[in-house]
């Protein structure tokens, strides 16, 4: 059928199928800017359009239903003003005002947000945030947390209401100069009529430099083509020929695959090729992003004869459509015999069902798939034994964390095609670049330098796409057809064939003196990677190496501390665990926090002060450092910056703890009798990168007119990390960000990089950023010194010459611009390309170190815990650019949220997942979120040539247990297993 | 897959099509749902054109058109507060914008408290062709009723209240109770839950029977969202909440 959509105030008529919906219809046409989240029930929001002025799903409605009507998208909104000789209106108030605070994380639902915004704003000249977070509240991000598209929205609308200046609530305080606290109170404001509060606090401690560019709160690289939706996400390229693919997934969860007939499949037009293990090179890997050799067991093929967990590969298929590749899936019949599934982690050690017996099964380390066992920690430190025996008393506890989705809105996407060199190339939405290339290369018959990887734009993370999860699938297919194949999953199939959280069980163990001090600390985790191992040993060892680090003990046992930490990680017939961001540590930091506050509470001690008297500090060594690393040998390491006193006294002022905590009229002073409040903290610590494992690249070439190109294998899933690296070469070279130019994540162009996962990318590539803007400011130097001397008398050298503000000066107040100087090399004399090439790896991995905070109020009768209000005080170092970190934090506390009180993935009997949308699996929207409050202290590192330690993790894992510990401040229950759902609190609560 | 789209201009016409055995032929209202089908060939029936969507206010009650979208009749004024709370409920504020009135209570589910809240006012729902007025339970018991939804009315002078429990504020309300108070004394209790369609629990005047009722109900379901014991304890709760403040 043919229908008329007036969209942008143009006129179109499109062919379409009487079942199509809008966002098919509009994309299939060139519309990118809406998003598709891979949802069935409209719960995302990334394809959100307006419809005759309304803001509507256009996944949700029949594009039939839009004809004769009026659709706006985000490509009418505003464009990028400088378009050569073309005039434009240039971008839209609200376009600028998000990209300037820092609303814009990955992209994927900013369209939708802008339109949103805009919608508002015509009906709503003057909103408040309540308004602003309505408007919002049909759209998911799993980025922002919510903070700061809410401000962008209230500045444009003061900006279009014509207020001269919007002032934020900027508090950047210097070193410390007395030790007075920080009262709630004392706060700053401005004059002006509105005020948004996008700019964290920030407390420097001593030793932290003076910069120009590091430290500035730039607006990322990318804010404007996101905010203009351009199709710079792997599913907006479309390719001539290009085919459809869909995976059969198993419907059991657990069996050998007696027969598979494809021929009816194969049969139906359209359908490309149809492929069963059968059909493909039978090769053992692991779906693990990681360096080489991969730590853990190799047990995965692309297609098996045996399926392990419902959701697990059965066939592939390509096809013309996407509906005619559904369509051959329904067709292909096969015989399964279905196996005994184990469905609980506690019988998946020695039980006499075995999930891995294939002979092709590659062991790492202790992993022994004739147990189920994918891998086993055993670390002792110190004497545990003798510090129990010495303890006055000894408190056991068990404790338990979910498996949970990383729930990034841009599904698992890929396309893959034949160039015209023969060459593979595989455009996917990944953290792993370089580990997609070299773990698929064997799988695919092909030599490494055959296949060339290039990460776009991603639309989130969070360590879910730290996998070669779909990349085979679409490669294999392509090999097949020798046709282009787009692959994208579907939100159902993210949640029963993607990766999760670990969930774990622990055991704690700790004994204390009378006055607090631990003798000795021991955690046994029994982790669920399900039915693969990927990251089972590595997430593992990061829950002990992380969170049991933190507490050494206090006097003799500070200066040798009784820590042990075991884990067994076991297989079982669910989907397979791996990477989540906080990788491990947010699991072990629940059941650590809530043992500590429980042992804090029976003893009679001020909670944050036992921790402390007994939390790791400064210039101690990292008692882990000579036990345990992540794929290296262990190596002793010094903690050279520990800010966790100032965190937890800035984290306390904000959060008000002093006047709430013990405070009983505060407690039952909430609006119903049924209700009442509680205060919890935790503190915590995580890791910057892997030492004498992560390595980064870089490249940095000058141009005629003075900028440069920037290469960087890093990638940024839309964390910033191109901004901040930018943010550092500027800083050597004496240029704003915006004259350079970043371009990261192909394999053919970019130096290597490990990729973007263990909070590495601001220290390790942000090094080898440096390394290489310095050899390029050397010859800048020394070419400037050439161009002085030529005209003058006085012979300078390289050392006599500053770089800035885009210029080389000289002492004598000279100066020369980096355009001249550019030209003079590419053209004029002795030319050359003055670049530089750079690399590091960190013999160190200086851990960042938070306190969290967070208020409660619950209810009594139901159990239903609301969280009013979150604060995290956090020493990440120098604190790069403070909006893109700050956004870091407001996002992972949300993700950390759910955590706590709602993310649970669910199994019935059968091993059968029960959430399978965004709607039963809940992440939170805009319109009920607490308070977020995100406080730097910033100490300098010293091993970081700009002082600066990682940020992107650290705010996973303590909102849980300060939540858990704020719900027994409020009631007096201890609940010991997240999520803490209403009916887990009602039963601690009876007991 | 839908093979066919039609958009009448006249209930008429509307109905026509609605009535033929062949092809199977439904009716397609806000689209939230539609737009995901994938089974067997169907015809759809857009009623935008119909002028189904005003709502209004008499002394007698509320008339709500069956295509009247989610989130204009949350932002009328004339709306008893409850009943605009419960609307808020209905999914994201993007799909309240194109879902109605008539196809959110045609296919609720029993975390639907706008359905709950509809139960419990007695809702009537008036079906074409005829103009037949059937009570939203008798419709939720036994089915089909007419071809076309034309309007929902709900009474005047009734006092609505509605509890849930939920993980989060706006998380799915896995359980929920409504109750609506006639000026008369006759009170209706509705437990909403994640197991379930909205159940009604008590008609009648007073309050006697009405807990054990709540107790009885929910301890006959249990699944991944709540335990039998949690829900029968909880839902007196809120019943026992919504009368104090009643």
């Amino acid at each position: 059928m043919i229908i008329s959509l007036r969209i942008n105030q143009t006129q179109y008529e499109y062919d379409c199928q009487p079942g199509d919906t809008l966002l098919q219809v509009l994309r299939k046409n060139g519309w990118f800017g809406a998003k598709w989240g891979g949802c069935k029930e409209g719960e995302c929001g990334a394809c959100a359009v307006l419809l005759d002025g309304r803001l509507v799903n256009s996944c949700s409605i029949l594009a039939a239903q839009a004809d004769g009507h009026d659709i706006e998208t985000i490509e009418g909104l505003g464009e990028h003003p400088q378009q050569g000789w073309r005039a434009n209106e240039g971008l839209h108030v609200l376009q600028t005002t998000f990209a300037e605070v820092g609303a814009i994380q990955c992209g994927y639902c900013t369209p939708a947000m802008l339109l949103a915004s805009l919608r508002l704003l015509r009906q709503n000249p003057n909103p408040n945030e309540d308004d602003a977070r309505k408007a919002l509240s049909g759209i998911l991000c799993r980025c922002t947390g919510y903070k700061k598209p809410v401000q962008a929205i209230l500045r444009a609308a003061a900006i279009l209401r014509g207020e001269s200046g919007v002032q934020d609530e900027i508090f950047s305080l210097g070193p410390l100069q007395t030790n007075e606290p920080i009262s709630p109170e004392d706060q700053s404001g401005g004059t002006q009529l509105t005020q948004t509060r996008v700019m964290p606090k920030i407390w420097t401690l001593p030793g932290v430099k003076t910069t120009r560019q590091v430290g500035k709160p730039e607006i990322k690289v990318d804010a404007l083509k996101l905010a203009q939706g351009k199709p710079a996400f792997t599913a907006d390229m479309e390719m001539r020929g290009m085919l459809y693919a869909r995976v059969l997934f198993s419907p059991v969860a657990h069996a050998r695959i007696v027969d598979i007939d494809t021929s009816a499949a194969k049969a139906l037009p359209g359908v490309a090729a149809v492929l069963t293990w059968r059909d493909i090179p039978r090769v053992v890997y692991s779906t693990a992003g990681q360096s080489d050799p991969i730590p853990g067991p190799l047990d995965t093929f692309s297609l098996d004869y045996k399926v392990r967990y419902v959701g697990d590969r059965v066939a592939f298929v390509a096809a013309e459509t996407p509906e005619i590749a559904e369509k051959a899936l329904s067709l292909i019949k096969v015989t399964y015999e279905e196996l005994p599934a184990i469905l609980d982690a506690r019988e998946a050690l020695d039980n006499q069902t075995i999930l891995h017996d294939e002979p092709e099964y590659v062991n790492f380390a202790d992993s022994n798939p004739a147990r189920n066992l994918a891998a086993e920690i055993r670390i002792d430190i110190g004497n545990v034994e003798k510090g129990f025996a010495e303890a006055d008393q000894i408190f056991e506890a068990e404790y338990e964390v979910p498996k949970v989705q990383q729930a990034h809105i841009e599904p698992h996407v890929v396309l893959t095609y034949w160039d015209e060199d023969d060459r593979l190339v595989i455009k996917t939405s990944t953290q792993v670049p370089f580990h997609v290339r070299r773990i698929l290369a064997p799988v695919l018959k092909l030599p490494m330098k055959r296949i060339r990887v290039i990460k776009p734009r991603i639309g989130g993370g969070f360590g879910g796409k730290q996998e070669i999860l779909i990349e085979d699938v679409a490669a294999h297919l392509t090999i097949a057809t020798r046709r282009p194949v787009l692959y994208e999953y579907s939100r159902e199939e993210e949640f029963i064939a993607a990766r999760s959280r670990h969930p774990m069980v622990a055991r704690m163990k700790t004994g204390v003196k009378k006055d607090g001090t631990i003798t000795a600390n021991e955690m046994y985790v029994l982790s669920d990677t399900g039915a693969y191992g990927c990251h089972a040993l590595t997430v593992a060892g990061n829950t002990g190496h992380k969170s049991m680090a933190l507490y050494v003990g206090d006097g003799e046992y500070r200066k040798q501390p009784n820590i042990r930490f075991y884990a067994d990680v076991v297989y079982t017939n669910h989907t397979p665990a791996g990477a989540y961001r906080g990788y491990g540590v947010p699991q072990g930091f629940w059941p650590l926090e809530r043992h500590l506050e429980k042992i804090a509470h029976a003893l009679g001690l001020d909670p944050i002060e036992f921790r402390l008297k007994n939390a790791l500090r400064e210039g101690e060594l990292h008692p882990f450092s000579t036990a345990w690393s992540e794929g290296r040998e262990p190596r002793p390491e010094i903690i050279h910056t520990v800010g966790l006193e100032e965190c937890v006294r800035q984290g306390k002022a904000a959060i008000g703890w002093d006047q709430k905590f013990g405070n009983e009229s505060w407690r039952n002073s909430a609006d119903k009798p049924t209700k009442k409040r509680g205060i919890g903290a935790a503190l915590v610590m995580q890791g910057t990168a892997i030492p004498y494992l992560d390595m980064g690249g870089a490249s940095i070439k000058m141009q005629d007119d003075g900028s440069f190109v920037l290469l960087v294998g890093a990638t940024d899933l839309g964390t910033g990390s191109d901004t901040v690296l930018a943010q550092m070469a500027g800083e050597v070279l004496g240029v704003p960000v915006e004259d350079i130019f970043v371009y990261s994540s192909d394999t053919d162009f970019t130096p290597f990089d490990k990729g973007a996962y263990a909070s590495s990318t601001t220290y390790i590539s942000g090094t080898a950023v440096v390394k290489a803007a310095q050899i390029v400011a050397d010859k800048i130097k020394q070419r400037a010194a050439a161009m002085f001397n030529s005209a003058g008398t006085v012979k300078l050298g390289e050392n006599d010459i500053r770089l800035e503000n885009r210029c080389a000066l000289a002492p004598d107040g000279r100066s020369l611009t980096l355009s001249e100087i550019g030209h003079n090399a590419l053209h004029h004399d002795n030319q050359e390309q003055i670049m530089g090439v750079a690399s590091y790896m960190s013999p160190s991995s200086p851990p960042p170190f938070a306190a969290q905070f967070a208020e409660v109020e619950v209810d009594t009768e139901t159990g239903e815990v609301e969280v009013k209000q979150l604060v995290m005080a956090v020493d990440s170092g120098v604190i790069v650019n403070p909006l893109t970190a700050s956004g870091q934090i407001e996002g992972g506390m949300t993700q950390a949220l759910g955590y706590a009180v709602c993310e649970e993935m669910r199994y019935d009997e059968k091993g059968r997942p029960l959430d399978k949308n965004l709607v039963d699996y809940h992440i939170f929207r805009a319109d009920e979120m607490p308070g977020l409050e995100a406080i730097f202290v910033q100490t300098y590192e010293p091993s970081h040539p700009f002082g600066v330690k990682a940020v992107a993790e650290i705010p996973m894992d303590g909102v849980a247990p300060a939540v858990g510990n704020a719900v027994f401040n409020a009631v007096g229950a201890n609940v010991d297993v997240i999520p803490i759902t209403p009916e887990r609190l009602w039963r601690a609560m009876k007991e | 897959m839908i093979t066919q789209y039609h958009r009448p201009d006249t209930k008429e016409l509307a109905l026509s099509l609605l009535s033929r055995k062949q092809p199977k032929t439904v009716v397609l209202a806000g689209g939230t749902r539609l737009s995901q089908y994938r089974g067997e060939p169907i015809e759809v029936v857009d009623i935008q054109a119909l002028h189904l969507d005003s709502f209004s206010s008499s002394q007698d009650g509320f008339t709500i058109g069956a295509g009247a979208r989610l989130a204009d009749i949350e932002s009328w004024h004339g709306l008893p507060e409850a009943y605009r709370l419960a609307l808020r409920r209905e999914g994201t504020i993007n799909l309240r914008q194109t879902a109605t009135a008539g196809g959110t209570l045609l296919s609720a589910s029993g975390t639907s408290l706008f359905a709950c809240a509809a139960l419990a006012a007695d809702a009537l729902l008036i079906w074409e062709p005829g103009a037949a007025s059937v009570s939203y339970g008798d419709w939720l018991a036994m089915g089909n009723s007419g071809l076309l939804l034309s309007e929902i009315r709900l009474p005047a002078s009734v006092e609505i209240r509605v509890e849930s429990v939920e993980r989060s504020p706006l998380d799915v309300p896995f359980l929920s109770v409504s109750v609506a108070r006639w000026k008369s004394g006759r009170l209706r209790v509705v437990m909403g839950s994640s197991s379930a369609k909205p159940m009604l629990i008590a008609d009648g005047n007073g309050t006697e029977g009405v807990e054990e009722g709540l107790r009885s109900a929910s301890r006959q379901f249990a699944d991944h969202w709540a335990s039998p014991d949690y829900r029968a304890d909880s839902v007196v709760a809120l019943f026992r909440r919504i009368l104090s403040g009643m």
